[in-house]
């Protein structure tokens, strides 16, 4: 008798599993996506740089717009995390962390990768941006199509 | 899936043979819980700032 009201139980929270806010799930895969993204995105600035394609300048300054990606990111992770449903201010609060990192994106793209003089490495780190650009949009569009 | 899984905690403890056989149902049907997916997630961005943070400290402006 027991068993089976533990069964009934474990159903009932199998079928409560399944109606997972998807919205929610399509963030945590974003956010997921953003940090391997901007980690691939790094590591292609930091090899161009170690073969003399990136100066310093520049791969400094791409690399404090990731450290500010990444920060946000763990932000979004943060308030993420203890949720079960997103609500509408939940909603805002992280459109208000991520909106402001496809600016930032957008300008090191026309700004500081536009002037990457080795059009291969150039290419590289901007596939490696796109990638970023991409996740950080698919959460945007989860979050704001409701 | 959240909730599911802190049930399958409770219920460890009273009935494991239960509890390890949604595991597996859980592992066969190819979901990541929301929680293991952002552990992931912030693990990769804290590597990410430290890999960037090493590289600023080696090569400080002029």
């Amino acid at each position: 008798m027991r068993k089976r009201k533990l069964a009934a139980v474990l159903i009932l929270a199998l079928v409560f599993a399944a109606c997972q806010d998807k919205d929610l799930e399509t963030v945590a895969n974003a956010l997921n996506d953003t940090a391997r993204g901007i980690g691939v995105f790094q590591s292609t600035v930091i090899d161009a740089n170690a073969q003399g394609l990136l100066n310093d300048d520049t791969t400094r300054q791409l690399l404090q717009v990731s450290v500010r990606v990444n920060m946000a990111g763990q932000d979004a992770v943060a308030v993420t995390r203890d949720l079960v449903k997103l609500q509408p201010q939940d909603r805002t609060q992280l459109l208000n962390i991520l909106k402001p990192l496809i600016d930032v994106l957008s300008q090191a793209d026309s700004q500081l990768i536009g002037a990457i003089p080795d059009e291969r490495a150039r290419a590289n780190v901007r596939s490696a941006l796109l990638v970023v650009s991409t996740a950080l949009n698919t959460a945007q569009l989860a979050l704001a199509l409701r | 899936m959240e909730t599911a899984i802190k049930l399958l905690a409770l219920f460890n403890a009273t009935a494991p043979n239960v509890a390890e056989l949604i595991l597996l149902i859980r592992r066969k049907d190819g979901t990541v819980s929301i929680v293991t997916v952002l552990d992931e997630a912030d693990s990769q961005f804290a590597a990410n700032i430290k890999q960037a943070q090493d590289w600023l400290a080696a090569h400080p402006k002029p």
